[in-house]
Formats: structure tokens, C-alpha cells, sequence
């Protein structure tokens, strides 16, 4: 496209003898202009037909994963280039139904009730994000974006063990500007008179931001600015990598491999054909099968006890979230209910529909090889749902469904920016269950590292890999 | 300090003589009336600075007249707290809501007609949450339920709306 430019520019007659503008001499000028720029090297074009379903030969940025976090990522890139078709970038997604996608089985909501200054930053960002949304990422002629946010805000309730730990968290939060306020069980129970107080020492509640939306929308909105800003998108799966390996010794004498990747090999979703795309930096935003994806360059394969030995924390663990119906419940003011014990539940609809789960304990992890449910899990939670609103001891399961979360077994918190072995793959995963509501923020702060050099607006460096190798955890203590 | 840039939706406004909400008669105690705009930058400025308007006894509306002229009679009344507030069909929005912010002793508001209000000003509204007795968001066509999900925070009032 440069060197198109530059002809384009020189070959053009001045606007003010215009004996040639329109007439069939130009338009023949600009053809052979552009079957110059095709025939130079680094074009698109080629000779005989190709699949079309195929990914471009190459890219600039390959983008593993089109889930929220991955479409996010490539609508801010494509925002912040300097120039236009800066950047070519590429998302691959291997499933185009996202019938297994952790982004479109979430439960939706977002809260500022972290007890990180990160988090909480990412958040309160994000719900920014997503009250202009329409500033960012409407379509000329096409419908406006409506995320149907609800505002009704996170309850986390606390009992006598934990107590001091929501409120340091409460000052955390107000320090970073959230608007969080605490409530005595008193004010509890004169707010929500159908909860019931028993055991609750503390309550934490959001004033303001929090509630949840429908995270399909806000996929489809990136996804389609996005792709409105030029952004390729491929359906097939990234099934390895070609790199260069560079050795170096370090003053000891160990050998350390430092690899660059070249060529992503994406194929073809049934089918042996795959493209390898020449690319120059790739973003593992694979969500749950992160990990798998940083496998394949040979992250945590190498000798135990060395950088390249260290794996990728990033594993799938499922979820499961069930719907009940209860028509003397809460009603319209329910908040985003989080309970000491685990459990959760919130409003879905106006149908006095509720959608409830809980996160097992680490013994009770079901299997992650499939996204069955099993109801026998919910006898685990009706107990805790019933004492803490009495209401739901009449109620019945009308369906659920299981998503996973991108779970980081190591502190539970994202991993975002560059391997220290790997010069150009780039992390945006391992969020264990809110890669959702930080996926603007988290998108904007990765544009910012790979075109920019490093954060500006949100400083995420304490969530970058190296932690993982000095095994120095920062754990979230907010986690549901 | 006059401003050029009186828009129409000031004198359209100002042709409402009393109350504009169609609620209870007014009543024997302090009520102001301020019309806010966003072009407004002195009234903005003015409320910015520390709280004003703690007038009682005063049963006129303030607002401004039919050529978009704002009285400063306001002035004399420094130190009294705004108590109800119309700001209907005005574009008053999200960021709008910064000016009102320190009002503490807000006792009614009325965005009744407004655009550009949707559920994240209503979000906010829980500023109000001790002191807000009437609310009115009669014809905004961009809340839905989600931002009446917001108003359970508001603890003491009365509300009602017709879209």
C-alpha cells in the first residue's frame, strides 16, 4: 500500500490542467498502478485461486482466540495505529458457533468489589467503556450498540472470619475511587427485607458501575467495528508455530533459548489445509486453552528447574450455572448477590427467573473434557441459597449450562504482557472469571504495549509473567 | 458575564410558569427552582464553588425569562441549599450530573423530557439516596429496566414515570 501511495502521488496530474482527470488515459494509469503494487513482493495477490476461507499469507499482529478479550484487543489496535492500515491485524477463532467460548457462557457481570488496585482500576475503566460504548463502537448505518446493562449492583456478604478482609478491601476500593459503601446487618435487612441476616456480620454493596450485561452484545460490538476498521478475521485453529531459536549463555554457562516466532500455522476447521501465516508478534488470547496454545512454542517444556520449564498457569475449569424459577423472589431490586459461602445468584429477566452457582471447592474440580452439567452440583448450592433467602426454598432448576473459566492456577489473576523467552508472543489470559468485565480495559492496555512500547493509561506491569517465574504471587482475595 | 449562546431550549422552558412537577401543590416551604444548562459555564462555575442557596421562605421558581435572560437575584440568596430542581428537556446528560453533585439537601428532581438521560444517570442518582423524595423521568426514551433496577437505592422516594 506505501508504494501505491507513493505512485498514486507522483503519477497524478496537476488538479489545474485537467485534460486528463477521468478521462480513459487515467483510469488505465490506475490500473496498471495497482497491478504494479500487486506484483511487488508482500501483496496479496496471487496467481491462481485460493480457499478464500483461508487467512491472509501474512500479518502483522496474529491474535490467538476471538473471544471478548481477543476482539477487544484488535478493535484497539486498530484504534490506535497512526496511520491507516497501520497495522494488518488477523484474529483467529477455531469455532465459529462460540459454542464452547467461556466469553458468551459468563454470567455477564461486573463489580469493582476487587481487592487489587489493578482490578479495580480495570474495572471502573471498563464500565466507562461500556457507558460510552456507543462513542467507541457504533457503525455508520448500522443499529446502535444496547449492552441491556443492568445497573443493580454486587452484595457481597461477609461473615465474623472475614469480615477485616472486606474492610481493607472497602478502603482499597474507595482509595481507587469506587463507589462501594458498607452496610451493618441492620441496614442490610432494612434494604433487602427478604434476605436473611443470619451469620452476615458485614455487607459490602456498590453504589455505582456494577450490575451485568449481556456479553454476547458487547462481543458482537467489537467484533463488528473491528472488522469495520479492517481488521481480518479467520475461522480455523492455530495448530503450531514455526520459529528461530537464538542461544545465548548466561554467565554461568547455561544455555538459554530465545525463540521468535515467524509463521503461525492456522488450519482449517475439518480439514487438513492450513495457511502459515508470516507474522510478526501473536497474542495468545485463547482463554481456557491458553495454555495449550503456549505449549506449542515450547513454553513449559523445557528442563524443570529453568525459565523454559516454567509452563503457562493458565488451565480450563469448568463452571456451572443454573437457572431456577421462583416467583416469590426478590424481585426487580435484587442485586448481584455473593454470599461468604460461595454461592452467587443474581436476576435474569422480569420472569422472576434467578441463575445461581458456585465455585467447587479445589478437591471437588469437576472434569473439564466436556461442558456437561451435573444437577447433582446444585444440591450443594440450594442449602446456602435457602438460609440466605427464604424465599428460594421453594424453587425449581429450570435449566443451566456450564462454561470455563481461563483459570490461573498459580494467583488467580490475569497475565498480561510479553514471554521473557519468547520475544514476541504477548499474554492476555489466565483472568479466572473476569476476563469479561476487564476485556475493554485489558484491550486498550495491550494496544498500548505492543504499539506504543508500554502501558500509559493503566500501569498492569504487576500482572506481567515475570511474577510467575520469581513465584511471587499477587492474590486476588475477591475471587467468586 | 451574559452569555451570547442562549439556546432555545431555555426559552422554550422559561415559558412554563409554575412548577413543572405534576405532582403535589406547592408547598408552603423554601422552593427554588434553577435552570441548569450545560452552556451555562457561570451558573456551573457559580454552583462549583461553595454550597449556595440556603434561602427558606422563598416560594418563587427561579428561572429565566421569555428572552433567555437569567436573573442574578439568586445571588442575594448565597448560602441556602437547592431543594427541588426541573432540568426537563434539557440535554442534560451523565456528565451534566457533576453540577448537582453537591447538593445535599436535593429534595425533588424532575429530568422529565430529557434526551440524552439514560440508566447510568440513573445510576448516579444514588447520590441523592437520603434526600430525594420525588423523582420524575416521565418521556426519557432511553432508560429501561435495567436503570429502574438502579432506583432501588434510593431510599425515601416516591416515584413515577410514564415513557
Amino acid at each position: 500500500t506505501c508504494f501505491k501511495d507513493i505512485t498514486s502521488n507522483a503519477l497524478r496530474p496537476n488538479r489545474n490542467n485537467n485534460i486528463f482527470l477521468n478521462t480513459d488515459l487515467e483510469n488505465q494509469f490506475k490500473a496498471f498502478r495497482e497491478k504494479a503494487a500487486d506484483a511487488m513482493p508482500g501483496s496479496d495477490w496471487t496467481p491462481f485461486e485460493k480457499n478464500s476461507s483461508l487467512p491472509p499469507e501474512r500479518a502483522d499482529i496474529v491474535i490467538v482466540g476471538g473471544g471478548v478479550v481477543g476482539w477487544s484487543i484488535a478493535y484497539w489496535l486498530k484504534q490506535k495505529e497512526m496511520i491507516r492500515d497501520g497495522v494488518r491485524v488477523l484474529v483467529v477463532e477455531r469455532d465459529p458457533t462460540y459454542s464452547q467460548a467461556s466469553t458468551v457462557l459468563s454470567a455477564g457481570g461486573i463489580r469493582q468489589q476487587f481487592s487489587l488496585p489493578e482490578n479495580i482500576h480495570l474495572s471502573m475503566a471498563s464500565a466507562d467503556f461500556m457507558r460510552n460504548i456507543n462513542e467507541h463502537l457504533s457503525v455508520l448505518n448500522d443499529d446502535p450498540v444496547d449492552l441491556q446493562f443492568n445497573h443493580s449492583g454486587y452484595l457481597f456478604l461477609a461473615s465474623e472470619k472475614v469480615a477485616h478482609i472486606m474492610e481493607e478491601n472497602y478502603s482499597t476500593q474507595r482509595y481507587a475511587g469506587a463507589k462501594v459503601s458498607l452496610l451493618s446487618p441492620t441496614q442490610l435487612k432494612e434494604k433487602c427485607p427478604w434476605i436473611n441476616t443470619d451469620g452476615v456480620v458485614l455487607a459490602s454493596y456498590g453504589l455505582e458501575n456494577e450490575g451485568w450485561f449481556d456479553p454476547w452484545m458487547l462481543l458482537n460490538a467489537f467484533r463488528r467495528k473491528a472488522i469495520s476498521m479492517g481488521v481480518y478475521q479467520c475461522f480455523g485453529e492455530v495448530t503450531g508455530f514455526s520459529y528461530t531459536t537464538n542461544t545465548m549463555t548466561t554467565a554461568e554457562g547455561d544455555k538459554v533459548d530465545f525463540r521468535r516466532i515467524k509463521y503461525a500455522n492456522v488450519q482449517m476447521p475439518n480439514s487438513l489445509e492450513y495457511q502459515p501465516v508470516e507474522c510478526a508478534i501473536v497474542v495468545n488470547a485463547a482463554g481456557a486453552l491458553s495454555g495449550k496454545v503456549a505449549e506449542m512454542m515450547g513454553i513449559g517444556l523445557g528442563p524443570k528447574d529453568t525459565i523454559s520449564g516454567i509452563p503457562l498457569p493458565v488451565e480450563p475449569r469448568k463452571r456451572f450455572i443454573y437457572v431456577v424459577h421462583c416467583p416469590n423472589g426478590p424481585g426487580l431490586d435484587t442485586p448481584f448477590l455473593v454470599d461468604y459461602s460461595g454461592v452467587y445468584f443474581r436476576r435474569e429477566g422480569l420472569g422472576g427467573n434467578y441463575i445461581a452457582g458456585m465455585s467447587p471447592e479445589e478437591e471437588e474440580e469437576p472434569e473439564t473434557n466436556n461442558l456437561e452439567v451435573d444437577h447433582q452440583f446444585f444440591q450443594n448450592i440450594w442449602p446456602h441459597l435457602a438460609h440466605r433467602v427464604p424465599a428460594f426454598e421453594c424453587l425449581k432448576v429450570k435449566s443451566a449450562w456450564a462454561g470455563f473459566y481461563d483459570y490461573n492456577t498459580f494467583d488467580q489473576n490475569g497475565i498480561v504482557g510479553m514471554h521473557p523467552l519468547v520475544n514476541n508472543m504477548f499474554f492476555a489470559t489466565g483472568f479466572s472469571g473476569h476476563g469479561l468485565q476487564h476485556s475493554p480495559a485489558i484491550g486498550r492496555a495491550m494496544a498500548e504495549l505492543i504499539l506504543d512500547g508500554g502501558f500509559k493509561t493503566l500501569d498492569l506491569s504487576a500482572f506481567s509473567f515475570k511474577r510467575i517465574m520469581t513465584k511471587e504471587p499477587i492474590l486476588e482475595r475477591n475471587i467468586v | 458575564m451574559r452569555r451570547s449562546c442562549r439556546q432555545v431550549t431555555l426559552l422554550s422552558a422559561a415559558s412554563r410558569y409554575w412548577s413543572s412537577s405534576p405532582v403535589a401543590p406547592p408547598s408552603k416551604q423554601s422552593r427554588l427552582l434553577l435552570f441548569l444548562s450545560q452552556r451555562f459555564h457561570d451558573i456551573e462555575t457559580l454552583l462549583s464553588w461553595s454550597s449556595w442557596f440556603k434561602n427558606r421562605g422563598q416560594s418563587e421558581w427561579f428561572r429565566s425569562d421569555r428572552r433567555g435572560k437569567f436573573s442574578w437575584d439568586f445571588m442575594n440568596h448565597r448560602d441556602t441549599s437547592i431543594e427541588e430542581v426541573d432540568v426537563g428537556n434539557t440535554l442534560i446528560n451523565y456528565t451534566g450530573l457533576e453540577n448537582l453533585v453537591k447538593q445535599r439537601g436535593l429534595r425533588t428532581l424532575s429530568v422529565s423530557g430529557c434526551a440524552e438521560v439514560d440508566d447510568w444517570f440513573l445510576s448516579r442518582l444514588y447520590i441523592f439516596q437520603d434526600t430525594l423524595e420525588e423523582l420524575d423521568i416521565s418521556n426519557c426514551p432511553r432508560i429501561s429496566v435495567g436503570g429502574l433496577a438502579a432506583l432501588q437505592k434510593l431510599r425515601y422516594t416516591d416515584q413515577h414515570g410514564r415513557k
